[in-house]
């Protein structure tokens, strides 16, 4: 492991100037010093992600991927990854995405640290999550998902998850039971925490402790898991019939559901006539720019994280970008407690309910 | 069922204004999206500061246009299938220039923003309304961003709410009484810099300063001459005078402007203790002027040995001064204070600041001259050093010397890092707002192209209208309560009494001294103010009185140039007084306005910087101007809901925005109405 960054050489302090502006030296020294893992290169998703950090100045970010260029579902003379397809009609030969995103993210920022390692999402190690500061993965099927989830719980390890399919993407985090985070604003200077809970259980909370006016995301994203496992990493969708029943069947208020309506002509649409390139490079630049902040934000452990869910789209969901909070109706209430020097807090979280509820204004969609 | 609507990018005729932070991304964007005929124009090359969001950008191409680098590094994101299909034409132009004009508009369906200035902002929305093109308009500062559609029939037009000026400072409190770091950054760029450095006749306040503060007894003999000839004088001393050696010169100016300037001011009773302020003190020249390594850095010249051309000597004389006495960190509040903990640097900023500032100020001082001087004999005529915030001598120089003025008044100290985002306007910039930005751009533009698409009046029409948005973006949590980092709201209704869009219908008052202001002065405040580019000026009365253009004859030029030092109640057809019409008009913007001007005496200054009132008809005065919102900005420049505007619209946030107060608005969440 590199030893610890602790001062910005001058083509840093050139380079970042305009963006030292806006979070400083000791927020950019942070993330000098993190490492990242960034999971499947074939995720357009993943390459804006990927190029907003880059660009950000991250220590280092290593690309986990194994698929061949040439791969019959990802034809390579027909891709939006824009970052894969530059780096393709260079002079180097590269034959894995994985390969030719690293190549391209080095290109776009010499001051990291880009490296390559050549295996799938479902094999992923402990071994190579070992060095990571946090991981990223992205547009895999619900499968592997799930694995990346309890690999990286396992480890304690904070990670994101993302997928976007057409005009819907969302975005999943789970930085541990207890995350430290320097409060801003008001809370500027105050030691605070919060708890975050894994993938499973976040997608199988209980309808009775979700804010009143949860994104319409939510229970759509509930009901494509179960019912079009690899909707998010192939576009394929068996049965939109089935995905339609799903959704009718949550537990919750109409209100919070997308209309059929609008979810037929998503499927039908924008992601199945375009499968497997069915992600939106529009969608993908504002939820990789949000997703990116986030992963900033952590690794600056300034100002109150994210999520656990986001969601963004067009029809499905307004047009509105949304933070949520999902947790499982297991949790109990809890108390927190630390100090440090002349200091001390005490944290309590209660419960969910009136955590993230809209204001009067808001209207309910 | 209607077909997706991203197919109708791929069969547009796309123009984008911009290829900085945003447009960089919108045009990956975009040809991602498969959008296949687009013209992207941007007059500016790349700095190395770009490169941590303008993407398409390399070390390599530092110097290099924009727009022309911009396309080939989209066209490279393309499949060789898709690139072939794919047309992008660069301009490395002004928008401003005459062959964009409304004919060129024209053909396009929909044109998207991605500028740095609300100036070209306003001249693209002109172009727009005259050519009947809807406009997606966007901005961004740090983590704040916003995107906006003007579709004609359907929602505003840009300028249909009055976007925020920038700041102007009273001269006196810069003069006499600054009390914030801002104060007196201006000083030392807008006055001292300007006048030590400017090229030859440049005279600014500070010259002035003198002779004001002696005219204030004798007004009754004739004012006009005596005030030329006295700024002649003042002027002349913040020259080097024959055979005075530049490293002397800069100790007089240190003497002049730290020292006997101070003394004076302090000797101006009313200012102080009446006023609650406390006096300047002055500063010991006569201890840091004998510093060997001071004179040996001022004296120091980097070019290559062998040549002693001008030029060379103008390329010797760029790099820091600063760094060659050992001060080299950008970041220190105060020097050797390299500790990033929060608490030591509060401890620094507090301690009292060592001689290294007077330093920088005689080293960088003497070598900024010397290249003025070298510059100026190399292109014989002294156009002087223009003030860049990329310019290490400069920026050092401002620095020091603010710091210098900031000591004398008991001002904080500022790092060279702030005081360079201040003077050089520098607005907070990162990748992923721009890239969220660019994203909800192009969701905008397939709305708007299918509304264009659709047939006047019908359903599907009415259907797209209701469907477009502005949109803000926010950093979470921006305001407890709302869970939203991008927002969506309905677009503004049209002003009916805009006076851009509005068919004229609003009444624009100025109210000035008519006896005081000349036409020159209107004409070049309007011109501003109005964000014209070539103006045309008359009333009823007198016919054409002003105008701008490459195509006015020799006569013309020499009759407008006798009117415009006219006082404006002098001139012909009864003058320019209370009550008068004055007509204006742009070719270029396809533009016309109606102003009527107000005769009012003796405004105070203090309260009206720009010695006038400026009166939009149901407008709203700027943002910018309120006091509150200084505030709000000076603390973190990101404090988005402390401005306290009691309406609900945003201030447009800019990219590298050009003037020094609007870059800093959000939504406060609450306003935001949503949809």
């Amino acid at each position: 492991m590199a030893a610890k960054i602790t001062e910005l050489s001058a083509s840093e302090k050139k380079v970042y100037d305009r963006q030292l502006r806006v979070w400083g030296v000791d927020t950019q020294l942070r993330l000098s010093n993190a490492s990242l893992l960034l999971v499947n290169a074939t995720s357009l998703l993943a390459a804006e992600t990927a190029k907003n950090l880059v660009l950000a100045g991250v220590g280092s970010l290593t690309v986990v991927d194994n698929t061949p260029l040439s791969s019959p579902t990802r034809p390579a003379s027909n891709t939006n990854n824009y970052l894969v397809n530059a780096a393709s009609s260079s002079s180097d030969s590269h034959e894995t995405y994985g390969s030719a995103l690293a190549a391209s993210l080095q290109e776009l920022n010499p001051l990291v640290r880009v490296h390559h390692v050549c295996t799938s999402a479902s094999s992923l190690s402990a071994d190579t999550l070992a060095g990571a500061t946090l991981v990223a993965a992205f547009g895999l099927s619900t499968a592997d998902f799930d694995s990346i989830s309890r690999l990286c719980r396992a480890q304690s390890k904070p990670y994101y998850l993302g997928a976007s399919a057409g005009g819907y993407a969302f975005w999943f985090s789970d930085l541990g039971d207890e995350v430290q985070y320097e409060g801003d604003g008001k809370e500027a200077g105050r030691m605070l925490s919060k708890r975050f809970v894994s993938l499973k259980d976040a997608l199988a909370a209980d309808w009775a402790s979700m804010p009143r006016r949860m994104t319409k995301g939510y229970a759509l994203l509930r009901a494509v898991w179960t019912t079009a496992p690899e909707l998010f990493s192939t576009g394929v969708v068996p049965d939109v019939q089935g995905v339609l029943h799903a959704l009718a069947s949550q537990p919750c208020k109409e209100t919070l559901k997308s209309s059929a309506e609008n979810v037929r002509a998503w499927l039908n649409d924008e992601v199945a006539p375009f499968a497997p390139e069915c992600e939106d490079i529009a969608i993908c630049s504002v939820v990789g720019g949000v997703l990116a902040n986030e992963v900033l934000k952590s690794i600056s452990r300034k100002g109150e994280p994210a999520g656990n869910f986001f969601f963004y789209g067009q029809d499905l969901v307004a047009s509105q970008g949304a933070v949520e909070k999902a947790y499982s109706s297991s949790n109990n209430p809890y108390y927190l407690g630390a100090s440090a020097g002349g200091y001390a807090f005490w944290f309590s979280d209660v419960g969910d309910e009136v955590q993230y509820e809209g204001d009067g204004k808001q209207a309910d969609w | 069922m209607s077909p997706p609507a991203t197919d109708l990018l791929s069969s547009s005729h796309l123009l984008m204004v911009g290829a900085g932070g945003i447009g960089c991304e919108l045009l990956k964007t975009l040809v991602i999206a498969k959008a296949t005929r687009i013209h992207i124009i941007d007059l500016d090359t790349i700095d190395v500061s770009n490169l941590n969001r303008q993407f398409l950008f390399r070390n390599k191409h530092v110097g290099m246009s924009k727009a022309i680098v911009a396309r080939e590094a989209a066209l490279a994101f393309l499949p060789p299938a898709r690139r072939d299909q794919c047309s992008i034409t660069a301009h490395h132009a002004n928008i401003k220039q005459p062959e964009f004009g409304v004919e060129f508009f024209k053909q396009f369906d929909v044109v998207l923003n991605g500028l740095d200035n609300v100036d070209a902002r306003r001249h693209v929305n002109r172009l727009c309304l005259a050519a009947r093109v809807p406009l997606v308009e966007s901005g961004t500062t740090g983590l704040v961003g916003q995107v906006t559609c003007h579709v004609r029939g359907v929602s505003a037009c840009y300028e249909c709410k009055p976007k925020p000026t920038a700041k102007a400072y009273p001269v006196c409190t810069l003069r006499n009484t600054p009390d914030k770091p801002i104060h007196t950054i201006v000083w030392a760029k807008d006055m001292l810099f300007k006048q030590l450095f400017g090229g030859d006749g440049v005279v600014t306040d500070l010259a002035e300063a003198e002779n004001n503060n002696n005219n204030t007894n004798n007004e009754d003999s004739n004012p006009q001459e005596e005030q030329t000839n006295a700024d002649d004088v003042a002027a002349k001393f913040f020259k080097p005078e024959e055979g005075e050696q530049p490293y002397d010169f800069l100790v007089r100016v240190f003497r002049r402007v730290f020292v006997d300037d101070i003394v004076k001011v302090n000797g101006m009773d009313d200012l102080w203790e009446k006023q609650g302020r406390r006096r300047p003190v002055t500063l010991p020249v006569d201890r840091y002027k004998s510093n060997d390594a001071v004179k040996k850095t001022a004296s120091a010249n980097d070019a290559k040995e062998g040549e002693s051309s001008p030029d060379n000597e103008v390329l010797g004389l760029s790099a820091s001064a600063a760094a060659a006495l050992g001060y080299d960190d950008d970041h220190a509040v105060s020097f050797g204070c390299k500790s990033s903990n929060a608490d030591a640097k509060e401890k620094c900023a507090t301690a009292p600041p060592p001689d290294h500032d007077a330093h920088v100020f005689l080293a960088s001082g003497v070598r900024l001259l010397r290249r003025k001087l070298a510059l100026a004999s190399s292109r014989g005529s002294d156009d002087g050093v223009a003030f860049d915030k990329d310019d290490a001598l400069a920026t050092e120089f401002v620095t020091a010397a603010s710091n210098l003025r900031s000591r004398c008044y008991g001002i904080p100290r500022q790092s060279v890092f702030n005081a360079k985002g201040m003077a050089g306007n520098i607005v907070h910039a990162v990748a992923t707002t721009n890239a969220i930005v660019a994203g909800l751009i192009v969701a905008e533009a397939r709305k708007v192209l299918r509304y264009v698409a659709a047939a006047e009046g019908s359903d599907e029409r009415a259907a797209v209208a209701s469907k477009l948005r502005d949109t803000y973006v926010v950093p979470f949590p921006q305001c407890p309560g709302s869970k939203y980092c991008i927002q969506p709201t309905s677009p503004e209704e049209a002003h009916a009494g805009c006076y851009v869009c509005g068919g004229g219908a609003g009444g624009i008052t100025l109210s000035l001294d008519t006896n005081v202001w000349t036409l020159g002065e209107l004409a070049s405040f309007l011109k501003k103010k109005l964000s014209m580019h070539l103006p045309l000026l008359e009333t009823d009365e007198a016919g054409q009185l002003y105008e701008e253009g490459d195509d006015l004859d020799e006569d013309e030029v020499e009759r407008y140039e006798t009117l415009a030092k006219k006082r404006l109640a002098e001139l012909p057809g009864d003058g320019i007084v209370d009550g008068t019409t004055v007509n204006l008009q742009d070719l270029s913007q396809d533009f016309n306005v109606k102003v009527v001007v107000r005769h009012v005496a003796d405004l105070d200054e203090e309260e009206y910087p720009e010695l006038c009132i400026w009166d939009v008809e149901g407008g709203i005065q700027p943002v910018a101007n309120a006091p509150a919102q200084e505030e709000a900005e000076k603390n973190d420049g990101n404090g988005a809901s402390a401005a306290g505007d009691d309406d609900d619209d945003l201030v447009m946030i800019d990219e590298d925005i050009e003037v020094l107060t609007e870059n800093v608005q959000a939504p406060p969440a609450k306003k935001a109405r949503r949809v």
